[in-house]
């Protein structure tokens, strides 16, 4: 019994580690590009690793922050105050990191920008999730109904055969 | 008519009717017993306890309360003797599956399912009633709808 409850524990725990990661990697790859593009505006072609560890350090931490106490608002149902406020708090968690660490030389217009991006960011991905989801609930409508469709087809075919067996 | 009972000890159980010839009595004896096959037996909640049999296609979910089993048919609920595996082990076949840990659903009787967020299903029954599938529960059912239903089973 111990053992089930661990095991169970332990698959929870493994769950929420995978979408922490898979969110943590979507948000490092947006601020990479973010970062990458600022550069590439500056006329710099080498990034420094040391931001590309803190940019994941950071964005596995809120990632965990984002399921664990703020119930994945990106991928919620609907995107009212109690979300913005979430994705804005997210914002100023990236906003203030990368100002603390120079990721943007500490220019504050450059900073703005990033605060701005992320927003945004958040915004698309709550409509690339919801849109993401509509298909899905298309697909298993579809399935559904052929599922159906077959056991009625199997029904009436029994019902064929009783009456054929009758009649001999 | 005589009627004789043996009880076995092993082996499938058999009914012999022995008949000089097959006239109407015989013919709806025929008929009853063939009808029980595949029923479900369940004692009705809001009368007393009266013993009742009726199809698993019927059913819209059973749902396990308080280590009993119970099936919510359209009006009326049937407090069954077999526990939830078992019962869902029997109706596999005629389009059950087990959606919670308490739950087991008539895929038949959805009217349309929803994906929620965190990969987890809304099913709205056609009673108009919703049951909400876990992500633990909601891939067997991707699975099941992915597969189709297997031949033979009406």
């Amino acid at each position: 019994m111990r053992k089930k409850k661990w095991a169970e524990g332990f698959r929870k725990y493994l769950e929420t580690e995978v979408q922490v990661e898979y969110k943590a990697c979507l948000y490092f790859f947006a601020i990479l590009f973010f970062y990458c593009c600022y550069l590439l505006f500056q006329g710099v072609y080498a990034a420094r690793i040391l931001y590309m560890a803190e940019m994941i350090f950071t964005t596995y931490l809120v990632g965990y922050v984002q399921i664990c106490l703020l119930g994945n608002f990106d991928e919620g149902e609907h995107f009212g105050g109690r979300e913005f406020l979430s994705a804005a708090g997210c914002t100023a968690v990236y906003t203030l990191v990368s100002y603390l660490c120079g990721w943007f030389d500490k220019r504050k217009d450059a900073t703005a920008w990033f605060a701005a991006f992320l927003l945004f960011g958040y915004a698309c991905l709550f409509l690339v999730n919801k849109i993401k989801r509509g298909a899905d609930t298309k697909r298993l409508n579809e399935l559904l109904t052929l599922y159906q469709d077959k056991g009625r087809m199997q029904s009436a075919r029994a019902g064929l055969e009783e009456e054929d067996g009758k009649s001999d | 008519m005589k009627i004789t009972m043996e009880q076995l000890a092993a082996g499938e159980e058999e009914i012999i009717i022995r008949y000089k010839r097959m006239d109407e009595r015989i013919e709806a004896l025929c008929r009853f017993i063939k009808g029980q096959e595949g029923r479900l037996m369940g004692s009705r909640v809001d009368s007393g306890g009266q013993l009742c049999l009726f199809f698993p296609g019927e059913v819209f979910y059973f749902e396990s309360v308080d280590n009993a089993v119970y099936a919510y048919l359209e009006h009326e609920v049937y407090r069954i003797q077999e526990s939830l595996v078992e019962i869902t082990a029997r109706c596999e076949g005629s389009g059950f599956l087990r959606c919670s840990r308490t739950m087991t659903i008539n895929l038949d009787k959805i009217e349309r399912l929803k994906s929620e967020p965190g990969s987890r299903i809304s099913a709205f029954l056609s009673n108009g009633e919703a049951v909400m599938i876990s992500r633990k529960y909601a891939k067997g059912l991707r699975a099941v709808l992915k597969r189709g239903r297997r031949e033979n089973h009406a």
